[in-house]
């Protein structure tokens, strides 16, 4: 599904990623962790094409493709979705619009017509219902006036509408009281899948008991210090990230 | 009590401290104004023909100006004819070889405004140069200078030492046709500083002037030029003060900096003239132009500025960013107090791709101070992804001040962004009462917050400066509040 | 101050005079103003607030009036098949050229409000208002209007008692004629008495391409605990030139809002004066105006707090396409007295075109420290993080474009709080940009 081979970015000048390197397969999904300042987040926005992070060495293979080489808006529409950490709001652009938008965007991708509109209104109200999201938020602005929990259940929501292959999921459960985070697990949960993988950025292992991860990395000043299975998550938070940096040291 | 309460409140109860006179004989050209003045002071400084020709065609100019009046500045028309334009000290004989040959009397006037010009002294890593009404007195560090290549002089003396240098860069930044007063000092300027660092050259101590007025009738008119050659880096603090008297003084200078590619340029001033009495008589008239041009690609200047002086202080420290990829900055901090008016502000000009430019104003009035921001921020067709960003916040103190803001914001390119942001309120009662509630004086909250207001401004100042611009902000606004 | 201008504005009244003398406001009040424009004469781009306005147009317009007396009953027809479409509920009254058209308009009586056409209210018991439609506040910024005081031949005063609901008017103010063949002076007079309310609608239109000049003034009094909702449409053809003048005062408690819709003409310049002059008068001012080819759009709104507790709200975007002018100068000044001011602008303009221009002025002057005033301007292009989002989700770049530009109207065009109007107006703003087919999927 995904390789990434001796990444590294910098962001104004500054090295963030230093020759990383991962391997998600089809139906897996892995956690990164790490220290703040890690690379995350960089590593994250990378995949998604964010203008301003300039890769400076290394590749990345999505399906057998250069990611790389991809527009933000292929790369969306070859099924690469960012959950992001803090969605920006846009008042004016209504949530409705953006959804049908972006399926339609995929469809005529593959030269599919447009969503029925009511069909399309029905799918989004069942997913909705999922999410525990209240009716009237389809004619809201994307984002607008959302709490952090609300706009955290909003980005799971169009992952569940747009239903990706690949979903980099940067620390989406940041912000989140426990029953939101349970609601945002189910929704991640019911998408999993044997075709489709996950990159779960995360800073604690709490999302991890909930979605449960095949390999946990450790990203260690924008390197994978450390991968292992979920049990390197528990003993993170056991022994702290001093515990990891150090040996990387 | 915090230390920086304790600070404040030593000095609360302090006036204008700097308002005293020195008796010494001064050689003063009788007031009036009109070609053979310029000749005058011309043959005095001993310039080349092509300045003394340069400040003719300048007064040739102003004649046909008219005195500028702002809508938000009130003054007395100015008699200039009853202004002297020149004015030094008469012991001086053709400029003291070292502080040794200074008079001691202009020696003890520095040591009580706090500028000691003993190189041991206090301020043992800034040079000073000393600017006595018309003419410079001393200039420190001299030697420690020049060894890194750095050219640090009166400016009278430049012109002798570095004509080359005058003639290529004067009035390249602020033309003699700029404005009235820009234009009067270009006719009349007496002495100021000047400052080369050469290609590649870190300037290695701060410079600094320190003007002082001191006769009376006298305008003061100096001209500052820096110029900081390819990748060099300096940075420059002007400081300055007056005696309290009843009649106003004009202060009229102008500054220009020049930054070719890759150079820095810092240049912080702490004005502190004298700024009237309680009723609004006498204080300095501070009409002052300064300007910056980012001549090459990735050049820097950046201003910051407090101003607790002046009866009235009209100046705009600007930038044009000419070079690709060049900078601006306008740090700023200006206190009203009493019948003070203060008009400041400062203008970038992009022009140059991927400029950026960023603008902070902390203005602060109480009395009947009337405190306006004004400032300009125009992105020219060319300039591709420039980028500016301006806060202003005001703060007032009291039912009889004000607070102007009046920005323009013009832009011509698509890809280029501005963001303004400003907000006016009145010292916030919740922060009052929680300095209260901790046991703090009224007076010392005041001062606690008011510093928390400016500290974005107070920390792009050089270390030692920061210092003494908290107490001049704590002593401008005494009995502001109470 | 005489000047070439000024002396053909004082040649063609002189000329005109004798037709004007029948009509309002009065031969007493049309010399004053005259004299008064010819002390000054009209502004120039070096004076303080009309450096961004396009004054060229003056040098050819002729000031005499195009019309005196309502279009002829054929003219009519082809004047009403270009109104825009009637909004249920609204009462229209129509004026061409300045002039009164009853046959394009409802019955005088047909609304609660009391409308009465100028030309008819002088000829009747009742007279005009003593107060000049633009006062002193304007200062020199009030030319314009003392040009339409000068000239004007007709026009619209309205008196709302309070009574139950809002009484909704719809005033077409119709430019037809050529500048060269003479100006026309839309003129309105309001006033709200104590608690009355109205929602009016205000449109500036063409008949056809024509390249007229129109200079229109307004004037509101809002007595205590008024409310009106006022739409001012400027949907003029893209030759016309428009200088229009609004002046309101708000007593007590008294509620305006202002929507100024600009997205016509090649030139247009408005000057608003609001006075919130009784203890917690509110304004909420909305504008957005639309750029392109080479039209100059230009605001100048002066917010005056005069008594304590007033509260304003000003909102403005601006999208500048082609090699367009678009400005806002928003001056928000807070006298000593008027302690316990909120007031917020927020000034937005979005340049859409490599040749165009945005300038935006938030200005504040304030002489009282008991205050809450906040600014925000900004002025560029669209917000990269909101682009690289809807990138993230597969739009391409143009959509993406389009519905971030279609959204920077937003927190105007939500405002509009008659849904059938806002349909119109979010149609006539989808026409005037570029891509407008393609925007009207937002619609």
């Amino acid at each position: 599904m995904l390789a990434i081979r001796d990444l590294s970015v910098t962001v104004d000048g500054k090295q963030i990623l230093n020759g990383l390197s991962l391997e998600v397969a089809a139906g897996e999904v892995h956690a990164i962790m790490g220290p703040n300042g890690s690379g995350k987040s960089t590593l994250a926005h990378v995949l998604a094409g964010r203008p301003g992070y300039e890769v400076t060495a290394g590749t990345v293979t999505y399906q057998g493709r250069d990611l790389l080489a991809l527009a933000p808006e292929a790369r969306a529409r070859a099924g690469v979705f960012l959950g992001f950490q803090y969605p920006v709001e846009i008042p004016g652009v209504n949530n409705v619009y953006l959804l049908k938008a972006a399926v339609n965007a995929v469809r005529k991708e593959h030269g599919l017509p447009e969503v029925d509109a009511f069909e399309f209104l029905g799918m989004v109200r069942e997913k909705m219902k999922l999410m525990q999201m209240e009716d009237g938020f389809l004619s809201r602005g994307v984002n607008e006036g959302f709490s952090g929990g609300e706009k955290k259940r909003n980005e799971i929501l169009q992952m569940l509408v747009l239903e990706p292959k690949l979903a980099v999921l940067d620390e989406t459960d940041s912000g989140l009281d426990i029953d939101a985070l349970k609601v945002v697990a189910a929704g991640v949960n019911s998408l999993r899948s044997p075709e489709r993988s996950f990159l779960v950025v995360t800073h604690y292992q709490r999302l991890l008991e909930y979605v449960v991860p095949d390999v946990v990395h450790v990203l260690v000043r924008g390197r994978i210090a450390r991968s292992g299975d979920r049990t390197l998550a528990l003993e993170l938070e056991r022994r702290g990230y001093d515990w990891v940096s150090g040996e990387a040291a | 009590m915090s230390e920086t309460a304790k600070q404040l409140e030593s000095l609360l109860g302090r006036g204008y401290s700097q308002g005293f006179v020195t008796e010494i004989d001064s050689d003063t050209v009788a007031p009036g104004l009109d070609e053979d003045v310029v000749r005058l002071i011309s043959r005095k400084k001993g310039e080349p023909a092509f300045l003394t020709e340069w400040r003719l065609k300048a007064l040739r100019h102003w004649l046909t100006m008219k005195e500028p009046h702002w809508a938000h500045v009130r003054f007395a028309p100015i008699d200039y004819q009853a202004i002297s334009y020149y004015s030094a000290p008469r012991s001086r004989k053709d400029g003291p070889k070292s502080l040794a040959e200074v008079d001691p009397k202009l020696l003890e006037t520095y040591e009580k405004l706090g500028v000691p010009l003993h190189e041991r002294a206090r301020l043992a890593g800034v040079a000073v140069d000393a600017v006595f009404d018309s003419v410079s007195v001393a200039t420190t560090f001299r030697e420690r200078l020049s060894a890194a290549g750095v050219v640090f002089l009166p400016f009278s003396e430049a012109v002798r030492a570095h004509p080359e240098l005058i003639e290529q860069y004067l009035g390249s930044v602020v033309p003699y046709t700029d404005n009235f007063f820009a234009t009067l000092n270009s006719a009349v300027f007496s002495d100021g500083s000047f400052v080369y660092v050469p290609k590649g050259v870190r300037c290695p101590m701060e410079l600094s002037t320190y003007f002082r007025i001191n006769a009376l009738n006298t305008g003061q008119f100096e001209r500052t030029l820096i110029i900081a050659d390819v990748g060099s880096h300096v940075s420059y603090l002007e400081g300055c003060s007056a005696p309290m008297r009843d009649e106003n003084q004009l202060h009229a200078a102008v500054v220009e900096l020049v930054a070719l590619d890759d150079a820095f340029i810092k240049y912080s001033t702490v004005q502190n003239w004298y700024p009237g009495d309680a009723e609004g008589r006498g204080g300095i008239y501070n009409f002052v132009t300064k300007r910056g041009e980012c001549r090459g690609r990735g050049a820097h200047i950046s201003w910051t500025q407090v101003e607790t002086g002046s009866a009235i202080t009209w100046k705009y420290p600007s930038c044009v960013l000419r070079g690709d990829g060049s900078s601006g900055e306008f740090y700023s901090v200006a206190t009203v107090n009493n019948h003070q008016q203060a008009d400041t502000g400062t203008k970038m000009i992009h022009i140059g791709a991927r400029t950026r430019s960023t603008i902070i104003s902390k203005g602060i009035s109480a009395g009947h101070g009337q405190s306006t921001y004004r400032g300009l921020v125009k992105m020219l067709p060319s300039a591709h992804g420039a980028r500016n960003f301006t806060q202003c916040d005001s703060l007032l103190m009291g039912g009889e001040c004000g607070a102007h803001t009046f920005p323009y914001v013009e832009v011509k390119n698509p890809t280029a962004t501005v963001e303004h942001e400003a907000s006016t309120s009145k010292i916030s009662d919740d922060q009052l009462f929680y300095c209260l509630a901790r046991g703090i004086s009224q007076e010392d909250a005041v001062n606690l917050i008011v510093s928390g207001f400016c500290k974005s401004v107070f920390k792009e100042l050089p270390m030692e400066f920061a210092v003494e611009a908290q107490k001049l902000l704590a002593v401008s606004l005494e009995g502001a509040v109470g | 101050m005489s000047n070439p201008l000024t002396a053909r504005i004082v040649e063609q009244h002189a000329s005109a005079a004798r037709a004007l003398s029948a009509q309002l406001p009065g031969a007493a009040r049309r010399r004053a103003a005259l004299e008064a424009l010819a002390a000054t004469g009209l502004p120039v781009s070096r004076d303080e607030n009309w450096k961004y306005a396009n004054l060229r147009p003056l040098e050819r317009a002729s000031f005499t009036p195009a019309a005196l007396t309502p279009p002829a009953a054929g003219a009519e027809a082809a004047i009403a098949a270009e109104l825009p479409a009637r909004l249920a509920g609204f009462v229209r009254y129509v004026f061409v050229d300045g002039v009164f058209a009853p046959l394009l308009s409802d019955a005088l009586d047909a609304s609660p409000a009391r409308v009465t056409p100028l030309a008819v209210r002088a000829d009747g018991p009742r007279a005009a208002p003593a107060a000049p439609v633009s006062r002193r506040e304007l200062g020199a910024d009030r030319r314009f209007a003392l040009l339409n005081e000068a000239f004007a031949t007709d026009g619209a005063a309205i008196d709302v008692p309070a009574g139950r609901g809002a009484p909704c008017l719809e005033l077409i103010f119709v430019a037809s004629a050529e500048a060269q063949q003479g100006a026309s002076y839309p003129r309105l007079e309001l006033r709200l008495e104590p608690r009355g309310r109205l929602v009016l609608i205000e449109r500036h239109v063409s008949a056809g391409a024509a390249a007229s000049f129109v200079a229109s003034a307004v004037s509101a009094e809002l007595a205590r605990g008024a409310a009106l909702d006022h739409y001012r449409l400027q949907e003029l053809s893209s030759r016309a030139v428009l200088f229009d003048t609004l002046d309101a005062t708000l007593a007590q408690d008294a509620t305006y809002r202002l929507h100024a819709l600009g997205s016509g003409a090649a030139a247009a310049r408005s000057t608003l004066g609001v006075r919130l002059a009784g203890e917690r008068a509110a304004l909420a001012l909305s504008a957005a105006a639309l750029g392109d080819r080479q039209q100059v759009q230009d605001t100048y709104a002066l917010v005056e707090h005069l008594a304590p507790h007033a509260r304003t709200e000003e909102t403005f975007r601006g999208i500048s396409a082609g090699r367009a002018r678009v400005a806002f100068n928003g001056k928000i000044v807070v006298a000593r007295d008027a302690h316990g001011t909120d007031s917020r602008q927020s000034l937005r303009g979005l340049l859409a075109g490599p040749e165009a221009e945005i300038d935006v002025r938030p200005q504040l002057e304030i002489y009282n420290d008991d205050v809450r005033c906040s600014h925000g301007a900004t002025a560029g292009k669209l917000d990269d993080n909101m682009l690289f989002y809807l990138l993230s989700r597969g739009l391409d770049r143009d959509t993406a474009q389009r519905a971030l530009k279609w959204a920077f109207l937003a927190d105007v065009i939500a405002r509009i709080e008659v849904p059938p109007l806002r349909r119109q107006i979010e149609e006539r703003f989808a026409g005037q940009m570029q891509d407008g087919a393609a925007l009207r999927e937002f619609l």
